[in-house]
């Protein structure tokens, strides 16, 4: 008998779904016009971003709330080497970035856990905003205009791309040892010590990975809106977006971010234009609503239905 | 016999606080070893010291005759030193199969996993029946079982057993003490932190007694048996 650790028959299904899935909707966005064009990379963006976020997130238990910094600091590489270095390399240099400013910090962060951790993240990107407005300032920098910039079309492979890698990262990591220790740690940091799980060489691994797309997507983003605003790219509503879609969606299981981004961006389109008022009221009482009584989100939903619960003794 | 375990003048903060005073002591190979004491005495801590769960802070731990003092907690892992925490720590929100195959993370117990867990399943034919359920739906007695299972799985030379019979109840408690010599057989060496003095000295093969954070007293089992210092403060005359 063997223990299946990955199960890999159930593999290709799931990543053939997800990239037949990504290439319908880039290929409805570019043929059916602008407007949908930008739907599109919206949604593989917050895909992207969602699905990182989990990846550390989702999987030890430790809440995030400042991954907008990834996303800035990649924005800020791109913006400042703009017709120095070719995007096809100041991109995936962007991604890289983020991932070692995570590298770095992640020590001295990670000591911490619980509502601290939350704290810390959030406090810790504000500040990297705040230095590098007071340096963009200082150079007489307050924004960058980024003329020349790809078309969106160009930026949703981009974008749609990434998004794949991230849900197919947050898969197989989710099957994979790596994935397994992570979860040890969500449950019982201190059993997973105790079992030989290397809890801190697993959780630094995985907060620098959850960086890098992010960075990328950052990048990206800035070419998109075609300036570069320090206030923009670190606005911690993006920090806020990627946890309440987490949260709506279910982390810790790559459909989860999937199907979060889908109903806020679905709620937005909907109301977005005609009501925005109610857009936010409705944002508010669904994430209240989930955390109340589907703490594991839309996809915790879903399985609760597939399986019945097992038996208590 | 030959020692397993070699413990000299280990110490043990928490912050400012010293818990631990320059304890030594030796665990037989293929023995048990207990820790008794009382409730503060700093059982759990010298476990979760030898564990590796602590920052070093002073002594020395040798086991199989290699410096082991300042090893992180999954590098004794992979050595074979093994524990069994306090309050079982079981992963609830896993199945018991998981629980189970997760303990061996570790590369030595990972090329034999599946014998071990017929090993494990042999110990306990209960986890066996309930490899699906979710740890968190066990009962008190099954999740101790379920900790000492994803503790063997590890494939431990060394176990470190604290309180394994901590909030039993009396006829669980007994099952699990009667599992212990059990583990002996397969080769294993056992230290016991347990407050339950009867019961332990029945099993241990050698006693140590943990007052304050130093060894106020050791000896072999029966030896201890009759003490009649042992036998006022711990036994009730």
């Amino acid at each position: 008998m063997t223990i299946p650790f990955i199960s890999t028959n159930s593999s290709l299904p799931a990543v053939s779904a997800t990239v037949i899935g990504a290439v319908l909707i880039v290929g409805l966005g570019v043929t059916m016009g602008s407007y949908w064009t930008v739907v599109a990379l919206n949604l593989f963006m917050w895909i992207a971003l969602t699905q990182s976020w989990s990846l550390f997130s989702g999987m030890t238990g430790y809440i995030s709330l400042g991954h907008v910094v990834a996303y800035g600091i990649g924005a800020y590489l791109v913006a400042v080497t703009f017709k120095m270095i070719p995007l096809w390399l100041s991109i995936p240099l962007g991604g890289l970035a983020a991932g070692l400013f995570a590298l770095i910090v992640a020590i001295p962060v990670l000591r911490v856990r619980g509502p601290y951790f939350v704290i810390l993240t959030f406090g810790l990107a504000e500040l990297v905003k705040y230095i590098l407005l007071y340096t963009e300032t200082t150079f007489g920098k307050s924004s960058r205009l980024l003329f020349g910039a790809p078309k969106t079309e160009v930026l949703l492979y981009w974008v749609a791309a990434l998004a794949v890698i991230a849900t197919l990262i947050t898969y197989f990591v989710g099957r994979s040892r790596f994935g397994k220790g992570l979860a040890a740690v969500r449950e019982d940091e201190t059993a997973a010590e105790t079992i030989g799980v290397p809890v801190t060489r697993l959780k630094v691994l995985a907060f620098a990975a959850s960086a890098v797309i992010p960075g990328m997507i950052g990048g990206l983003m800035a070419m998109r809106s075609t300036y570069f605003d320090v206030l923009q790219v670190f606005n911690p509503t993006i920090s806020f977006s990627i946890v309440t879609m987490a949260i709506i969606g279910g982390a810790g299981d790559a459909r989860g971010p999937i199907l979060g981004a889908l109903f806020m961006l679905g709620l937005a389109e909907l109301l977005w234009s005609t009501a925005p008022q109610l857009y936010f009221i409705l944002l508010g009482l669904f994430l209240i609503g989930f955390v109340l009584f589907a703490p594991n989100g839309l996809i915790g939903l879903i399985k609760r239905r597939k399986q019945p619960k097992g038996s208590v003794s | 016999m030959t020692p397993s375990l070699l413990v000299t003048d280990l110490t043990a903060c928490y912050g400012e606080v010293q818990v631990l005073k320059g304890v030594s002591l030796t665990a037989r190979s293929q023995g048990v070893t207990a820790v008794i004491g009382s409730n503060g005495a700093g059982k759990s801590t010298l476990m979760r010291r030898l564990a590796g769960l602590l920052p070093p802070t002073g002594g020395q731990i040798t086991f199989e005759g290699q410096d082991i003092s300042t090893l992180a907690s999954h590098d004794l892992v992979a050595r074979g030193v093994v524990l069994v925490p306090e309050g079982r720590l079981i992963f609830s929100d896993m199945t018991v199969f998981e629980n189970l195959t997760i303990g061996a993370v570790n590369p030595r117990a990972r090329a034999d996993r599946d014998n071990t867990l017929e090993t494990v399943f042999d110990f306990f034919p209960r986890l066996k029946e309930r490899r699906s359920q979710l740890g968190g739906t066990l009962s008190g007695g099954e999740q101790q079982m379920l900790a000492l299972g994803r503790g063997l799985m590890a494939n431990p030379k060394l176990l470190l057993l604290d309180e394994p019979t901590l909030g039993l109840a009396p006829g669980i408690a007994k099952q699990i003490f009667q599992i212990i010599p059990g583990l002996v057989k397969l080769g294993l060496s056992v230290i016991l932190a347990e407050q339950d003095v009867h019961k332990t000295l029945a099993i241990a093969d050698y006693v140590y007694v943990l007052e304050n954070g130093t060894i106020g007293a050791e000896g072999l089992s029966a030896d201890l048996q009759n003490d009649q210092r042992i036998k006022d403060a711990y036994l009730g005359a």
